[in-house]
């Protein structure tokens, strides 16, 4: 190959729904190229965090630069940049797919086309690129490879015919996918001798290098030594190194047009080298940026406080190293008169608000206990003041509210038929609203719905998968927001509100949902001397009520001189589960009823 | 009074065990039942100069099933005890109605058991086979007139708890009150994921249920004229146990035998429960010093059990470091009505020993 030349480089992502296969496609690729050998190969390299791994996800990108020697005798040098595989993270996808020319579309050839799929296609023709779609587990006896073609082309709308029928498991007919990309996705079309013009479309945090973006050049050539522009933070930075994906770190001499790679720069925090980003030289600047920048806005906020009060130093410390590599992760402090001081944290969605939780308790072994998730509300007063509200206790008055907007998403959900009825009936629960309905094949239809972003970061999803025994599909994009009949809720235990129970819901569903909480909390909460009543409220009016029973006896029946250093054991045990108790008043809830308010079937 | 000793001495061996049980017990053959006794009274040996320097005041055999013993292994371990009798004020033995005969209460006397112990637990046929005990109801009543020919003070347990809606248990304290004993202990079922009994029941009785059934059984008792001084134990006027108030108490007892426990001043410790071990003279499992807020939550945790209550001042006085704490703890038991402060003594209401568990753990909450 001669060097830098455009034609034999090609950059492209791989997009799927989830469990389709496509980590284990980018694995078998990196292994058939020999970027890593097998022995360093991991089981999916390209997921790299524990939890990516547990949970079958990609949630941080990794990309790759892959050697090809191609059938027509010519070396090619391939990018293959890897995609979050969930909805949270729609716009660092987006992103990634502008740093290709094209995609790999990865079907399960027994599962056919879900609604990931199709949101994924979408967002990879809105920047243009080819589309290439591949079949995949074609080695399961339940492979139905005619009808998925089908499916492809009827429900997606791209030639699917000659497309290359794989099973990344065991590497069957890998090389053909290598072919396809040649043939079908264009090389990079860059100017050299233009200004430079690069996106990041990723960043990570080094310890001793500080935030490293991940970045496709455009146009120019970027090398070590060179000032850099950031041109949306509007920050200028050296650049001390460029180098490779392999997928390990590999310096080289400079990245041209058409190249994909990394820069260091001595860059603090990522949150200066946002996704999106331009890259640009100082002193020869390109004229506008590369379009579709966008800050990441949170959509789904919660407290996060510590269950146990010295642990609130620990949390803002965790935080602050995630962040270094979450620049969609936001934080700011918050006191609750029920669980003290804390952090009211804001996240892409409930995926996101689910890892950050659990890799705060696993990796930073903290304690915590988390409110009830909530959206951002548009609350507009009777004087005309317009704020954003998140925290159910910054709500104004409700006589001083003139207007309360929510915010709407528009979902589509891919269900087998014998499902659409379970299905309409969970929307309409939801107070979704009907767009539209489509059969993709004999079996199965696509349905859109408009539906409050807050009746879904709860439990949509798993009330979704119980009712369509695990084959319903979902995925969604914001809309916009909505006036709504929205009302907060305060739930009062022995007629005190904990403000940490308090959520914003819709009027019509209010008695229902506060009904389930009041259940839940007397479930949960254990007995005491005094029966306590727990009360869901909407202002002064009770709309649901609960009574725990006094508890009368609680004494253990004989305590003879064998008998003392057991009870004290016990004595003891029991005044560690106390401990994790939150004491209000006279009553005390354990942690676990601050969960269980987040969890809700329909009923 | 300091320097007074109480004696426990324990037999493990049973006929069978009972379903129920979780005490240190065990069926033998009657010649490890000789080789315990021997080690039995190497171990009483090791503490000649503690038995020697104190006054013994009670002395208390139990098991297990001390009345399983035969005639001729009954003889020898009251020899063995004989030295420690003298200055007696209690002697009590326990006895299961089965193993109960003449002969045995006539050399319980001789030696000066003057209270005997009949474990009755119930009068009901299926519920006595349910619990795995081996005697029926008429042979309690012929053990109680046994053991009356020469020993008047008897003490007879009563399990309730045993399922919801069961109405047995009343009908078992009138066979008791019928059989006219000084004292009535009434102790809650426990049930031990163990033993063969969780496998048998089907339906437990919840707390609210035991609340009821234990306060129906305490009117019963105290319009027969029993009155409750402990949370499970009630007596006529000047029957209250003397051996295991002292545990209440926390006063000195020595516990010999296989499993059993002492507290000497300020050291508990422990037997082992593993015969073999026990018989090849290697007695003491564990041992522990207590700290000083360890023997203020026994003080609690015991002392709170009586309705006697206990001595507030003598509390502040031992506990000087914790007494700002003592006080605020019983300023708040005794808003809740758990506990009552009437001049230097503290004692528990009927809902304070009723919550008995929740108001010790309160304590220790604050430590």
């Amino acid at each position: 190959m001669k060097k830098h030349d455009q034609q034999y480089i090609r950059n492209f992502s791989i997009i799927a729904h989830i469990d389709h296969g496509k980590s284990t496609l980018a694995d078998r690729m990196i292994e058939y190229t020999g970027a890593l050998s097998s022995r360093e190969m991991k089981e999916q390299v390209l997921d790299n965090m524990d939890l990516e791994r547990e949970r079958g996800i990609t949630i941080k990108l990794q990309t790759s630069r892959l050697v090809y020697q191609a059938k027509d005798g010519q070396e090619y040098h391939f990018n293959l940049i890897d995609t979050p595989g969930h909805v949270d993270f729609t716009y660092e996808v987006s992103r990634s797919l502008a740093a290709c020319e094209g995609a790999l579309l990865v079907v399960d050839a027994s599962q056919g086309v879900e609604a990931q799929t199709i949101a994924n296609v979408y967002l990879a023709d809105k920047e243009g690129l080819e589309i290439v779609p591949v079949l995949n587990k074609i080695d399961l006896p339940a492979a139905r490879p005619d009808e998925v073609i089908h499916e492809i082309e009827d429900v997606i709308g791209i030639l699917a015919e000659d497309a290359p029928m794989i099973s990344a498991k065991s590497g069957l007919n890998i090389r053909e996918v290598f072919e396809a990309v040649i043939k079908k996705i264009p090389a990079p079309t860059g100017d050299e001798d233009a200004p430079l013009k690069a996106l990041v479309f990723d960043s990570f945090y080094d310890t001793y290098r500080g935030a490293i973006p991940l970045i496709r050049v455009f146009d120019g050539v970027i090398k070590k030594g060179d000032e850099i522009i950031m041109m949306a933070a509007k920050q200028t930075y050296e650049v001390t190194e460029v180098g490779l994906f392999t997928p390990t770190m590999i310096p080289v001499k400079e990245l041209r047009a058409g190249d994909v790679g990394y820069l260091v720069a001595s860059i603090k925090e990522v949150q200066h080298v946002r996704v999106g980003e331009t890259i640009t030289h100082k002193n020869r600047p390109v004229a506008e940026p590369l379009p579709g920048y966008q800050k990441a806005l949170p959509m789904v906020f919660c407290g996060l406080y510590p269950a146990e009060g010295e642990d609130y130093e620990n949390i803002r410390d965790a935080l602050e190293k995630l962040q270094l590599n979450d620049a969609a992760l936001t934080f700011e402090p918050e006191t609750s008169v029920a669980l003290g001081f804390g952090y009211r944290c804001g996240f892409l969605g409930l995926l996101h608000l689910e890892i950050i939780q659990e890799r705060l308790e696993r990796e930073f072994d903290l304690d915590l206990i988390a409110t009830a998730p909530s959206v951002i509300y548009e609350v507009t007063t009777h004087k005309g003041k317009t704020s954003l509200v998140q925290n159910p206790s910054n709500l104004p008055h409700p006589t001083e509210i003139a207007s309360f907007k929510e915010p709407i998403v528009t979902a589509q959900i891919i269900v087998p038929k014998e499902y659409v009825g379970n299905v309409m009936e969970l929307a309409q629960n939801r107070r979704g609203v009907f767009l539209d309905m489509q059969y993709i094949d004999e079996r199965r239809a696509i349905l859109h719905y408009d539906l409050p972003l807050n009746e879904i970061i709860y439990d949509f999803f798993d009330a979704l998968k119980s009712r369509t025994r695990g084959y319903g599909s979902f995925d969604y994009e914001f809309k916009d927001y909505q006036e709504s009949d929205l009302v907060k809720m305060d739930i009062l235990i022995n007629k005190e509100v904990i403000d940490a129970f308090s959520i914003i819901v819709h009027r019509e569903k209010s008695v229902s949902r506060g009904r389930q909480i009041v259940e839940r909390l007397r479930e949960v909460i254990p007995r005491q001397q005094f029966p306590i009543p727990i009360q869901a409220a909407i202002g002064q009016n009770i709309i649901a009520r609960e009574t725990i029973r006094a508890l009368r006896k609680d004494v253990l029946a004989k305590c003879y001189g064998g008998d003392v250093s057991r009870k004290k054991k016990l004595l003891e045990k029991q005044k560690e589960g106390k401990k994790r108790m939150r004491q209000f008043g006279s009553v005390e809830v354990p942690q676990q009823a601050f969960l269980s308010v987040l969890k809700f079937d329909d009923e | 009074m300091m320097n007074d000793l109480g004696v426990y001495v324990h037999i493990p061996f049973c006929e069978k065990r009972c379903h129920y049980c979780d005490f240190t017990a065990l069926v033998a053959r009657d010649d490890e039942i000789d080789r315990y006794l021997e080690a039995l009274a190497k171990e009483l040996l090791g503490f000649q100069s503690l038995l020697s320097e104190r006054l013994i005041t009670t002395l208390y055999v139990g098991g297990g099933t001390p009345s399983r013993l035969s005639l001729s292994q009954t003889e020898k371990l009251l020899q063995l005890l004989e030295p420690y009798t003298g200055k007696l004020r209690e002697f009590t033995i326990e006895a299961n109605p089965e193993s109960v005969t003449a002969d045995k209460v006539g050399l319980w006397a001789d030696y000066g058991v003057d209270r005997v112990s009949l474990g009755l637990q119930s009068s009901d046929a299926g519920w006595l086979k349910t619990l795995g005990r081996i005697h029926s109801a008429e042979r309690v009543d012929e053990a109680v007139g046994l053991v009356r020919e020469r020993i008047d003070s008897i003490n007879l347990d009563l399990i309730y708890g045993l399922s919801p809606g069961d109405q047995t248990y009343l009908r078992s304290l009138d066979a008791i009150l019928s059989l006219a004993p000084q004292h009535v202990s009434i102790y809650e079922l426990e049930v031990y994921e163990h033993r063969p009994l969780a496998g048998m029941l089907t339906e437990l009785v919840d707390s609210d249920e035991s609340f009821e059934q234990f306060h129906r059984l305490r009117r019963k008792l105290e319009a027969a004229g029993f009155h409750r001084y402990e949370v499970s134990n009630f007596s006529l006027p000047g029957y209250e146990a003397k051996h295991n108030r002292r545990y209440w108490d926390r006063a000195d007892t020595l516990g010999v035998g296989l499993g059993a426990h002492s507290l000497i001043g300020r050291r508990r410790f422990n037997n082992t429960t593993e015969l073999p071990r026990y018989l090849a003279g290697d007695y003491i499992e564990q041992s522990e010093s207590l700290s000083s807020d360890d023997i203020l939550i026994e003080c609690l945790m015991l002392g709170l059990r009586q309705l006697k209550g206990i001595n507030y001042r003598d509390l502040l006085r031992e506990h000087p470091q914790r007494s700002d704490l003592i006080d605020q703890y019983i300023q708040r038991q005794v808003a809740l009505d758990r506990l009552e402060l009437s001049g230097n003594v503290l004692r528990p209401t009927r809902i304070g020993l009723d919550l008995l568990d929740t108001v010790v753990l309160d304590f220790l909450s604050l430590l």
